[in-house]
């Protein structure tokens, strides 16, 4: 009786996913529980079985093809040997994470009131207990049984015929479910809200425009906030210290025609610090204020420890679209540091607060004006890397420009280069008229400490291990391996797809494993045996 | 008259529109005297080392076409640069990109055949800065250039051709 008591407890154990667990990820590392691996969003993995010297002998275990044609922009997750993604739209697959072989599908349609601005596409899931999070791309939020891929429960988040779309991996917090809505292109009022894990009944919601209930509508004209933006589609990252959850918000609307809405448009292209359990803001620090260039800070807010001036401080590092590199005090929302990683020309420079200065003429006209960085950014949502080894924080970067018009009623926006696809784009540009680049700085002086040049961009995240190895991928197919001390390129493989998301690592029985999505299928590799 | 008038008063007039240009004269001239046949293509006729100028007249405009032809380095399409690289035992091959990554290169070389190169096989890879077509400026009187222009001018597309 007692040994079958052992073996059910530890059955339950193992399936349980706990927010103990969530909180202490790195304690675990042969799983991926979070879009980031961790709630700090460093996309760092402790394993340390793959290193600079064995990687070469990388080879390829598994591949699992998604039936959709959208983009595969979805982080997995692994939970004891299981590995849960999506398959764009909202379809969620639990895998064999050491085979790739299926367990089950749970198939989801959205309503054809669904609409979103860059594909239908999804960036993955999360995971509380053995329940399964997804947003879907009509505004909903669904519960799914891990075990058997059966809906618990379906929460309308907004309405997906108003504009609203969920795009993001949700963040779990303690006992709630937070997500946030994309749209912002849509003439509509974009908001974070909190879920009851068990019910799916809303707990919080925070509006990320200033409407009248907030003493910050004056950064919006007349009622121009109701068509604000400020979506949310990039999975935020939380501090259990603290209790403090850190969001990136997306342009104001309309994208490019800044009259309509003169100030600063508050809460838009802003990191919001919010209290996870009542969603009240403890702060805010806005990039890029009053926003004509559709640079997004919907990025995943780096947490880091370190020592900053002599004393041990609580950082946020943050990889901005706008093209400048930030590092923020994450307890008050200080700004510390800001430097350009990529040439920009809409802005000369941040003054003493983090505010860009703006020289005259940097302003979309009806002629056309080009400005660095491109309209697709520095970079975007794409997922940085901290490696708490090397101390450097890793930005998957573009170097590149595009010509912006403001017009009457939508405006329009001419880049030389498209959103991006699934499958590969031929490239004849050379490197003086853009490309991708992974750039390592240390964020304690903002200096570059080396760069690996790609010829095409890049839309790959980026994932750091505790032995110096990073993995990225990007626009040209490939998938690779720097050494994350000095970015000497130690791997390469093609896999004849758009890698459009961020890599992850775990183990099964003692053997790591990293997957990547390409084009539209799932790769995994592993040492050789 | 009129437009010759015109075109005397604003001194800026081109030597096409100076001359009447007659599109049958201009297609013999392209294909004999002018040998465009050896770089550029036409309905499945000629060279793909050039730009295919099948459905050039709803490209570009009569002035246009008249200043690549006296001055093809004045102007050059992104998509038709010239690329060339080196190898690293010195052999030089030049032709269209077809693609480029941070690893490889894809070309249509001079001859027509389809080259893939690895950088780091390479010593020189790079866009050529000048066009490898001469200008024709010594070379066609001022109505035979009308002619060819008025020719490419009537260039609008591939000859539909229905099944009987």
């Amino acid at each position: 009786m007692k040994p079958l008591l052992l073996f059910s407890l530890a059955a339950t154990l193992s399936a349980q996913v706990s927010f103990d667990r969530i909180i202490n990820a790195n304690k675990e590392p042969q799983n991926w529980l979070t879009y980031s691996g961790t709630v700090l969003g460093q996309r760092h993995s402790l394993l340390g079985q793959i290193t600079p010297e064995n990687v070469k002998n990388l080879e390829q275990q598994w591949a699992w093809q998604a039936r959709s044609l959208e983009k595969f922009e979805a982080t997995p997750l692994v939970v004891d040997g299981v590995l849960y993604t999506v398959q764009a739209p909202n379809d969620v697959v639990a895998l064999d994470a050491a085979t790739g072989r299926p367990f089950w599908t749970f198939n989801y349609t959205p309503s054809r009131d669904a609409r979103v601005c860059c594909g239908r596409v999804n960036r993955g899931l999360a995971i509380l207990g053995d329940t399964l999070f997804m947003g879907t791309i009509d505004a909903h939020l669904l519960a799914i049984d891990a075990r058997t891929g059966r809906l618990l429960w379906n929460t309308q988040v907004a309405k997906a015929a108003d504009g609203y779309s969920i795009t993001l991996a949700p963040l779990v917090v303690k006992d709630k479910v937070i997500i946030g809505t994309a749209g912002g292109d849509f003439e509509v009022r974009c908001f974070l809200a909190a879920y009851d894990a068990r019910t799916g009944k809303e707990a919080w919601r925070f509006n990320t425009v200033a409407g009248p209930d907030d003493p910050r509508s004056t950064s919006w004209t007349g009622d121009s906030w109701k068509k604000g933006g400020a979506a949310v589609w990039v999975t935020g990252s939380y501090d259990s210290d603290t209790n403090l959850t850190y969001w990136g918000t997306g342009n104001p609307g309309p994208d490019w025609n800044g009259e309509v809405r003169a100030g600063d448009n508050l809460y838009t292209n802003s990191v919001v610090a919010l209290d996870a359990d009542t969603g009240k803001l403890k702060w805010h620090f806005q990039f890029s204020p009053h926003d004509e260039f559709d640079y997004d800070s919907t990025q995943v807010p780096v947490l880091a420890d370190m020592e900053w001036q002599g004393r041990p401080r609580k950082l946020m590092l943050w990889a901005n679209r706008n093209g400048f590199m930030y590092v923020l005090d994450r307890n008050s929302g200080q700004f510390l540091l800001g430097k350009p990683f990529v040439k920009v020309t809409w802005a000369a420079g941040l003054d003493d607060s983090g505010r860009p200065v703006r020289p005259p003429g940097s302003f979309p006209t009806p002629q056309g004006n080009r400005l660095f960085p491109a309209m697709l950014g520095g970079t975007n949502w794409y997922s940085p890397s901290y490696s708490p080894k090397t101390g450097f924080f890793y930005i998957p970067s573009n170097d590149n420009t595009s010509a912006l018009f403001s017009r009457e009623g939508f405006p329009r926006n001419v880049a030389p280069i498209g959103l991006g696809a699934a499958t590969l784009q031929q490239n004849v540009r050379t490197e003086d008229e853009g490309y991708g680049a992974i750039r390592a700085y240390d964020p304690r002086t903002g200096q570059r400490k080396w760069e690996f040049k790609m010829s095409d961009l890049t839309m790959g995240g980026i994932l750091t291990t505790t032995t110096n190895v990073l993995f990225s991928g990007g626009r040209e197919g490939y998938f690779f391996a720097l050494d994350a001390r000095d970015g000497k390129l130690l791997w390469k493989v093609p896999l004849g797809g758009q890698v459009s998301s961020g890599p992850m690592s775990y183990s099964i029985n003692g053997r790591q494993y990293v997957v990547v999505a390409a084009g539209n299928a799932l790769v995994s590799f592993a040492l050789r045996q | 008259m009129k437009m010759k008038l015109v075109c005397i008063m604003a001194l800026a007039c081109s030597a096409a529109f100076a001359q009447t240009g007659d599109a049958a004269r201009g297609k013999a001239v392209f294909e004999g005297k002018g040998q465009c046949f050896t770089c550029h293509r036409i309905n499945g006729n000629g060279s793909r080392t050039g730009p295919d100028l099948t459905d050039i007249g709803n490209l570009r405009k009569q002035e246009q076409l008249e200043k690549s032809i006296l001055d093809p380095d004045a102007e050059i399409d992104r998509q038709n640069r010239t690329y060339r690289v080196v190898t690293s035992t010195g052999e030089t091959i030049s032709g269209r990109l077809l693609n480029m990554d941070a690893f490889s290169i894809q070309l249509l070389d001079s001859k027509e055949r389809l080259r893939s190169f690895t950088k780091s096989n390479l010593k020189e890879w790079a866009f050529v800065e000048k066009s490898p077509m001469p200008s024709f400026k010594d070379k066609l009187n001022a109505q035979e250039l009308a002619d060819v222009v008025s020719y490419l001018v009537s260039l609008k597309g591939i000859e539909e051709r229905i099944a009987p």
